[in-house]
């Protein structure tokens, strides 16, 4: 379908500039107004010295994931044709409480429990709330119409995030393609590498929904997959696109649902896929069939640099809607390894892991709460969960790894529902002191199942550079049954826990002396205003 | 050396301890006080209304855990109790301990700090633990006099035993009336023990001289002993008590005699390296409350004995663990004592010191050992981790690591077992005829099983262009660049400091500088 061209220049929209900050319990409609929460709360820094989009951004990023510092914007890039900016890591949680700043922009409470954030996401993807429609000139993303030469990647400041990366990048958005045979569309979010003005390599790994729609239908009917990649969209959005939504599913209404109010979509220019219209940047065009240009490498989710370059499908850009003086957000991939957060590793606890939960407790496992491993973004997850019968445990990882942990998931770790698999004590110490090697530690297959090439456990020549992208030889899966099961007796004996009102007492006690116990302290909750002794304090 | 109080004065003024006016019972509340603070990776707890004459203390050997970055470290305490300082780097302090073994001078003698009472032990308020109906003692420190005969005191020697006469070693107990002891001592030193030996228990003795005793008898006999271990640490004054030389520093001494009853060889039939019993516990004469860290490391002897006299110093301060909690001082001592003796025993070893750290975190329970070293050549992992089994009954789970994994960084270090070891050839599982580990609660029968190690180091055999970089500020960015952000990070509008960045130390920002 083709659009009228609007040309570029024409006067700024009146959210151009800074926008007022969503009010309290009310969910961020687009990236601006979640930054302007996060501003009003002071946990934004607007840079407004000038910065390189070549490595300068995304170093200052990185320092502030690893100081647990404010989010940065950096309001003037330099070497940028389009006056855009630049965003570090929009939702990269605190360290202490990762879901606190997604719980902003969705409207929960910033100073939720864990638990508590959970069930309240839960609660919400289980009621989805249709998207609405809304047509060009309403839509902020449609601002500026960019097309044919006009349509210039590399007039946008994208960000050459690691020294060593194949090139630069874009690694936080929305990709939104069409199920050639239906009326579904997915929402994914696979990385995109600049190659020149029109054209990017897109990381599409077969197993995932996008990449599968691309190989197994349009590739083999040589047909080319039109998509958008929809830049800085509306939080809701944007951490859609991270789940695992079941194929036929409105993943728009999944996103209203999470947002408690629907989403709004508008046309794209050229094609007539639907994409946010909060969008603060869209890239219309198509994956063509049968090409393959380099991607990579990339300093990755796993804390590593993976290589070699592999090659991957291409996208060519037909056309680039967006926002006056939008903002492009970014994720410095793999500085969300350890103690450090990123968007990955935040989106990954307060995102995936409540749709994990719901996916699981769907299809027919009562589980408590499925939770990714607090230092490893992607590759174990924790699952806490009863024991009901034998064999469970078996059950549970076989269908997750064989949905949708295949790819990455590697490890799965089961246990008790009273050790709250957020708490990495906790969990820890039950692997540690629960898991048996003789008998807890199970694994499937040796070198069986599938593997994405984004590891570094498998040697260059192991991973290839198979057509599909997933690695060329194969991988094992293993999950560890860390639950005290038999050994229950023995856990009530070695764990000190006294009553409840016992312990709320001593907590008064210690409260009132002016120990630091609360992890609610974040501004706006509950003790905010208490004075704390050191101890241990965490930074 | 450090003594008890003054290494509280140390906290105080780190802002690292809290008082506590209020009445805080020793019968329930004081033990569910020091749980939560432990829990909560909060400051050191001083309870000063307990219901007792003594005052309490949990926690001043305790955590934080290294789940996060904090502003104390688990070993800090330690550290500070050992005049190394808050701020001691990890491998400080295990050096430190790995020095001592050698042992130091013999300590000067110098009146006792305590004096006698005329109270009963009972009247002490020692916390009731876990449960139990009575008051307990965790971080104990017992005297006795040597075995052999050549060594004992002589006939007219007054005094009692000598340093070179006396055995000092951790104890566990309970009391039980006004004036019976249940003790838990290792065995080992207590073998030659009848009824009406002398022995003295001590309370809120210096820090040194608890490391002492436990490094002497949990793990390696070719250690110095108890006091002259506690003599390298820092000088150190013993006062004479019937039962030999103690520490006269202390804050509690009780002075008492083993009872009629033969002391009774027992406990976990899994514990100790080389020295399992073949005796039941004996839930009678054994202490009540549960059972402390080091218990799982070394066979054990429970026992009664009378009390004869109290003496205290002015307001005593007496530690104590809340045994169980995560955290708690008994396992945070423990992991520090026990990571030491393995650093040191892996690096004397081989002819080389290939092992840069090594760790079995108390965040574990003590049931997991890091290590991070130099891999010297193919099979190497296999031969340490299998080392490491050899040397210690504790865990039954290592994690073999490179040297670029900073000194008990947790978060990379339990990122790397997931990333780096290929799920199907890198968890390298024994036969099944391994013994239980014994900080496990699992096969707590004594049937044997598997043990596991995790290779997460780079294959040696691998080409360098497989190798991946990490991806950190260091190695990601250009010198210059990173330079530029740190002197500008202020300018640029942020708040927090380079003390806010995973596996920053003072020694980091030192070598910046330079």
């Amino acid at each position: 379908m083709s659009r009228p061209n609007r040309d570029a220049g024409r006067p700024p929209r009146p959210d151009g500039g800074t926008v007022a900050a969503p009010g309290p319990e009310e969910p961020a409609s687009s990236l601006r107004t979640y930054l302007a929460g996060l501003e009003a709360v002071g946990e934004l820094n607007r840079i407004e010295t000038s910065v390189s989009w070549n490595l300068e951004a995304s170093a200052i990023t990185m320092l502030a994931n690893d100081r647990d510092d404010r989010v940065p914007v950096f309001e003037s890039v330099t070497e940028s044709e389009i006056p855009a900016r630049l965003v570090g890591d929009p939702y990269r949680g605190p360290r202490n409480r990762p879901w606190a700043r997604p719980a902003r922009a969705l409207g929960l409470p910033p100073y939720l429990d864990g638990e508590e954030y959970y069930e309240r996401v839960i609660d919400r993807l289980r009621r989805p709330i249709e998207p609405t429609i809304v047509d060009d000139e309403t839509a902020p993303c449609k601002a500026v119409i960019r097309r044919g030469s006009d349509a210039d990647l590399f007039a946008l400041p994208w960000p050459y995030i690691h020294a060593a990366d194949g090139g630069r990048y874009s690694n936080l958005h929305t990709m939104v393609a069409p199920d050639p045979d239906s009326t579904w569309t997915d929402w994914s979010s696979h990385r995109a590498m600049i190659q020149d003005g029109d054209r990017a390599s897109v990381l599409l790994l077969a197993g995932e929904q996008t990449p599968n729609l691309f190989y197994y239908r349009y590739e083999r009917r040589e047909e080319p997959m039109p998509v958008a990649i929809a830049v800085g969209v509306e939080p809701a959005a944007q951490f859609t696109a991270s789940m695992w939504i079941p194929t036929g599913s409105d993943e728009a209404a999944f996103a209203g649902g999470l947002k408690g109010e629907p989403i709004e979509l508008v046309e794209c220019t050229t094609n007539d896929l639907k994409v946010p219209a909060s969008a603060e940047l869209v890239i219309e065009g198509q994956i063509l069939p049968g090409e393959r240009l380099d991607e990579g490498p990339f300093g990755d989710y796993f804390g590593y640099m993976h290589g070699p370059r592999r090659s991957m499908p291409v996208l060519e850009v037909e056309a680039v809607t967006h926002r006056e003086q939008p903002l492009i957000p970014f994720c410095v991939e793999g500085s969300g390894v350890g103690y450090s957060q990123n968007t990955s590793s935040t989106t990954e606890v307060a995102c995936v892991g409540p749709d994990a939960t719901l996916g699981l407790r769907a299809a027919g496992y009562d589980v408590d709460r499925c939770v990714p491993w607090r230092f490893t973004p992607r590759t174990v997850y924790v699952v806490s969960t009863d024991v009901p019968r034998p064999g469970y445990l078996h059950e549970l990882a076989n269908f997750i790894f064989t949905t949708w942990g295949m790819l990455h998931v590697d490890f799965f770790v089961f246990v008790d529902p009273d050790v709250d698999p957020l708490s990495t004590r906790e969990v820890l110490e039950a692997l540690a002191l629960y898991a048996d090697p003789e008998e807890d530690f199970h694994q499937f297959g040796a070198e069986a199942m599938p593997k994405v090439p984004l590891n570094i456990y498998q040697t260059p020549e192991e991973k290839g550079d198979a057509e599909t992208g997933t690695s060329k030889s194969k991988t094992a899966k293993a999950y560890i049954d860390a639950t005290a099961g038999t050994d229950a007796a023995a856990r009530d004996g070695a764990r000190s826990v006294p009553d409840e009102q016992l312990r709320e007492r001593a907590r008064e006690i210690l409260s009132g002396a002016g120990v630091d116990l609360s992890t609610a302290d974040l501004a706006g909750g509950p003790n905010a205003d208490v004075d704390s002794a050191s101890g241990g304090t965490e930074r | 050396m450090t003594d008890f109080r003054t290494h509280l004065d140390s906290l105080r003024a780190a802002d690292d301890l809290v008082e506590i006016g209020d009445r805080v019972h020793w019968a329930d509340t004081a033990a569910a006080v020091a749980g939560e603070a432990a829990r909560e990776n909060g400051p050191a707890v001083l309870l000063g209304n307990t219901g007792g004459t003594a005052r309490l203390v949990s926690g001043a050997l305790g955590g934080p855990d290294r789940l996060a970055v904090r502003s104390r470290e688990p070993w800090s305490r330690v550290g500070a109790a050992l005049d190394l300082g808050l701020e001691a780097d990890y491998l400080d302090v295990l050096d430190a301990l790995v020095a001592a073994r050698r042992g130091g001078p013999t300590p000067d003698t110098a009146p006792a700090s305590a004096t006698e009472t005329g109270a009963d032990v009972r009247s002490l308020g020692l916390p009731a633990i876990d449960g139990a109906d009575v008051p307990v003692v965790t971080l104990g420190l017992a005297a006795i006099p040597a075995a052999s005969p050549d060594d004992g005191p002589d006939a007219d020697d007054s005094a009692g035993p000598t340093v070179e006469q006396t055995h000092w070693l951790p104890v566990r107990g309970s009391i039980h009336g006004s004036d019976t002891l249940r003790l838990s001592v290792p065995s080992d030193p207590v073998q030659h023990v009848t009824d009406d030996t002398p022995i003295t228990v001590l309370l809120g003795a210096p820090p040194a001289a608890l490391v002492g005793a436990t490094m002497r008898w949990v793990g390696d006999s070719h250690v110095a002993g108890a006091p002259h271990v506690a003599s390298a640490l820092g000088s150190i004054s013993v006062a004479a008590t019937p039962a030999g030389a103690v520490p006269a520093a202390s804050e509690v001494v009780v002075e008492a005699t083993v009872g009629d009853d033969p002391p009774t060889v027992g406990a976990d039939q899994r514990a100790t390296s080389g020295r399992v019993t073949d005796a039941q516990p004996t839930s009678e004469s054994g202490p009540a409350g549960p059972r402390a860290p080091w218990e799982d490391a070394v066979a054990t002897t429970t026992f009664e004995a009378r009390v004869e006299t109290v003496r205290t110093r002015e307001e005593p301060l007496v530690p104590f663990s809340p045994t169980g909690a995560p955290m708690s001082d008994g396992r945070t001592l423990l992991s520090v004592i026990e990571s030491a003796r393995l650093y040191g025993r892996v690096n004397n070893y081989w002819g080389v010191a290939p092992v840069e750290w090594l760790a079995l975190p108390a965040e574990a329970g003590l049931g997991i050992c890091l290590v991070a070293s130099e891999i010297l050549y193919a099979g190497f992992e296999w031969q340490l981790a299998n080392t490491l089994f050899s040397f210690s009954r504790l865990f039954d789970k290592v994690v073999v690591l490179d040297t670029e994994t900073a000194p008990m960084d947790l978060g990379r270090a339990f990122d790397d077992i997931w990333v780096k070891a290929h799920p199907a050839n890198d968890w390298e599982f024994s036969d099944s005829e391994a013994p239980a580990a014994t900080a496990t609660h699992y096969r707590r029968d004594g049937s044997t099983g598997a043990n596991v190690y995790v290779n997460a180091a780079w294959d040696p055999r691998w080409d360098e262009e497989y190798i991946a970089p990490r991806v950190t500020f260091e190695t990601t960015y250009p010198e210059d660049l990173r330079e530029a952000v740190r002197t500008d990070w202020m300018d640029l509008g942020f708040d927090n400091g380079p003390e806010h960045e995973p596996g920053h130390t003072e020694r980091a920002d030192e070598s910046r500088e330079n």
